[in-house]
């Protein structure tokens, strides 16, 4: 509302005084003020952006040239004619177009005023006194325009209208620095019946302009995009996926390929910086796919896949990405078509993705084994990866050479890529692991921004501000420990510098400081507890030694587990040691259920285990031990008493029916392996089958 | 593995399924499966004879069974002895079947 009056305001004065100032008779000399206008519409179309987000258009210039060597007349005319050709041309709304009209206008007309009551004439300076009024004409003519400007920006933000000219201000020293210059030189070379030389020097410093304009727009955009990258990366929370280097040596292998078939140096850039991010998705995968050492399951597979496209999905909303998130998009494409997520094949890949993909292989494979990498790389040629890339590929043989001196290539990365430093210093804090990261925010100009734009409000904000100033003067990341005394959190804060501006990154690692272990243990306690009484005795949490005090009993069968067909073996064995005591058809079928249950949870969970049969008096016991991550203790409740498919369609189903079948299980678990002791008695007890699952379900309702 | 028979009543198609259902054969009962949804919109699996049936069997049928529906395709589960019952039970599987039946 106020910016509409303030810019009614400003129309209505700008008009009347054009109409005022204005005499059509007046107008003359048409060839040069054709000139001008050719030059001033040059101007208007190709405006300079400079860094943060301002506009420079050499427009004016030509508006105060006109008047100078034209008259006031004349130079309105060239304004209103610019002006109107601007606003069809940037397709301006009226309101905005007709403002800019009357602001430059105002500009124009007050800055002819203080002219004219230095000097009465207008014409070709040619003292030193007249270049100087020019000089003042101008530099009043900017005033006047950085003042109006102030006006809308002082109405858009809420600071003291002092605060924003002098920011304005600030910004616009250089410009009409160079505005009087160029204006001065112009003129200079104006002569009388001379149309050619003012020609030449007009084109001359249009050309200048562009060469500024080139050079500007260049550091805008590599500043935009810097800034986005930084942005994106600092997003991803944890080191789950970086795979020690894993994308900076896939970018390194990249360029290698890039440069071996000639890519432009712009081709080449989009490859490394896609080789560098290609995996960025996977930062939001459920980390335990990464850890699990058995196979995935169909889900997570899945899962897995969409590393990809949401990997592209971020790198498209940065400015200048949306090849690069093209490239990422398909850089688990197969040349056979057998890949994902398009399942394209061959030349419909994109060229880069195609490169990537081999580079990606070729790290994997060096890493595993260098000397037999070229060999199986060879092998994938024209059905996983394109056969022409393979053949370029084989013939780098530095690539195998500069994994020989790892140092060597780590100090190439460290130095060739900052952006790489910056993920690595977030990521290689031991305390992000565990815990993610609860504030990302973006510092600039006292002031804290979330990813979208927006003003975010920040625990221990009076303390952080201090700190990103300090690093965006020092150029340095730094990190900080911070206590919230409102909430009693501790939060860990990382600032980035990126500019004028900072990422502030906020951890809270209150759980860590100190009490971590504790915690850990204190859970597995109350946990074991609740279990073990939820159960009414039946399930048993235990640490790692305390299994073997259950272990009473001949060991009677040992068996390992590799392969499926292990499970069958393993159930046969069962099956004919305990047949002739149980011989209860439906107490054997539950048993040998259990068991399948088990052996099945091994091969699903983790990639191999052994099964171990003990028979005491009264009861067998069934160990089988694997070498997976361990289950997660807050996963347990639901996966051993809720009715299975009642929760999700994936894990520990399985737990569900050995918990009812079993007459005891005790489990021991942790981050290398899980054990499980199955006991069923001899002789069926009186309270073996009760219903116990929704007993259980209902008390953890 | 499983043998399996195919005997067409009707519109359905009745597979009976004969032997342990589990990680070993699972992916023998995928193919097939997959193989007759193209071209029958009703199938009965017959359980009579199987021997055991664990939780990954299970969850396959299940998901098969639902995954299908929105396609319009039956599949049911005939014959079921009566220690699958109890296991089916135990796991939730009816109240899964009917709950979603409704949606």
């Amino acid at each position: 509302m106020r910016l509409n009056v303030y810019v009614g305001i400003m129309i209505s004065i700008g008009l009347t005084a054009i109409l005022y100032s204005f005499n059509i008779a007046e107008v003359n000399r048409i060839p040069y003020l054709l000139l001008l206008l050719l030059f001033g519409l040059l101007f208007a179309i190709y405006e300079v952006e400079l860094p943060y987000g301002r506009f420079y258009s050499g427009t004016s210039n030509i508006f105060i040239i006109s008047f100078i060597l034209f008259g006031l007349n004349n130079a309105l005319v060239t304004l209103v004619l610019i002006s109107l050709i601007e606003i069809f041309y940037y397709k301006y709304g009226w309101k905005k177009g007709l403002y800019n009209l009357s602001q430059d206008s105002l500009c124009l007309i007050l800055s002819v005023f203080t002219f004219n009551l230095l000097k009465s004439e207008t014409g070709v300076p040619e003292s030193l006194y007249d270049f100087t009024l020019v000089a003042i004409i101008i530099l009043t003519y900017h005033i006047l325009n950085l003042i109006f400007l102030s006006g809308v920006f002082y109405i858009l933000r809420s600071e003291s209208y002092f605060q924003v000219i002098l920011g304005i201000f600030k910004d616009a020293v250089p410009t009409v620095c160079f505005s009087i210059f160029l204006s001065l030189f112009l003129l200079s070379t104006y002569r009388e019946g001379y149309p050619f030389l003012f020609i030449q020097s007009l084109l001359f410093v249009f050309i200048v302009f562009m060469i500024i304009r080139y050079v500007f727009q260049h550091y805008v955009k590599i500043r935009k995009s810097h800034f986005s990258i930084i942005d994106s990366l600092t997003q991803m929370t944890d080191q789950k996926t970086f795979q020690d280097q894993h994308a900076a040596r896939v970018g390194w292998i990249s360029k290698q390929i890039g440069e071996a078939i000639k890519l432009s140096p712009e081709q080449l850039d989009q490859l490394y910086y896609s080789a560098m991010l290609h995996d960025i998705g996977k930062t939001s995968i459920n980390e335990n796919i990464f850890r699990k050492k058995g196979p995935l399951t169909l889900e997570e597979q899945k899962e897995y896949e969409s590393h990809v496209q949401l990997g592209s999905e971020w790198l498209s909303n940065i400015e200048g990405f949306q090849n690069i998130a093209n490239i990422v998009l398909h850089h688990h494409e197969r040349w056979d078509g057998k890949g994902f997520p398009a399942a394209l094949s061959e030349n419909q890949i994109p060229y880069l993705s195609r490169i990537i993909a081999i580079a990606n292989e070729m790290d994997h494979l060096i890493r595993k084994e260098k000397s037999t990498a070229f060999k199986k790389i060879k092998k994938m040629a024209g059905s996983q990866l394109d056969p022409h890339l393979v053949a370029v590929t084989i013939e780098l043989t530095h690539i195998l050479d500069s994994y020989e001196d790892s140092q060597e290539i780590t100090k190439w990365i460290m130095m060739s890529d900052y952006v790489s430093e910056v993920r690595q210093k977030v990521y290689n804090s031991e305390l992000l692991n565990r815990f993610g990261v609860n504030h990302i925010v973006y510092y600039a100009e006292g002031r804290f921004y979330n990813h979208s734009n927006q003003h975010a409000n920040l625990p221990c904000s009076s303390e952080i501000t201090p700190l990103a100033e300090q690093s965006i003067r020092e150029g340095q990341p730094i990190r900080h420990n911070l206590h919230d005394r409102e909430s009693g959190i501790m939060y860990d804060v990382y600032c980035l510098p990126a500019g004028r501006a900072a990422n502030i990154l906020l951890f809270d690692v209150t759980q860590v400081i100190g009490y971590e272990k504790e915690q850990e243990i204190k859970m597995r306690k109350i946990y074991k507890d609740v279990i073990y009484a939820v159960t009414q005795a039946k399930m048993l949490l235990v640490e790692g030694d305390e299994l073997e005090v259950h272990l009473k009993g001949d060991l009677a069968v040992a068996h390992p587990i590799h392969e499926p067909t292990d499970i069958t073996k393993c159930r046969h064995i069962i099956d004919s040691l305990i047949s002739p005591i149980i011989t209860d058809p439906k107490r054997k079928y539950k048993i040998l259920l259990c068991i399948n249950e088990c052996l099945t949870n091994v091969l699903k969970h983790a990639q191999q285990g052994e099964m171990k049969f003990y028979s005491t008096g009264d009861t067998f016991k069934i160990l089988i031990q694997d070498n997976g991550n361990g289950i997660d203790l807050a996963d347990l409740p639901k996966s051993t008493l809720m009715q299975g498919y009642s929760t999700k369609l994936s894990l520990g189903q399985g737990f569900k029916l050995m918990m009812s079948y079993s007459d005891r299980l005790i489990l021991s678990t942790n981050s290398s392996g899980t054990s499980i002791l199955l006991e069923f008695n001899k002789e069926p007890q009186l309270n073996s089958s009760i219903e116990f699952g929704n007993e259980g379900e209902m008390k953890f309702a | 593995l499983l043998s399996i028979t195919k005997q067409k009543q009707q519109n359905e198609l009745v597979i009976g399924i004969k032997g342990t259902i589990d990680l070993t054969t699972i992916g023998q009962l995928i193919e097939e499966m997959e193989m007759e949804l193209v071209d029958n919109s009703h199938i009965a699996l017959d359980l009579s004879q199987v021997e055991l049936i664990d939780s990954t069997g299970i969850g396959y049928i299940l998901r098969t069974v639902l995954s299908n529906r929105s396609q319009k395709k039956d599949i049911r589960m005939i014959n079921i002895p009566e220690m699958i019952e109890e296991t089916f039970e135990i796991m939730g599987v009816n109240q899964i079947l009917d709950m979603n039946h409704h949606v």
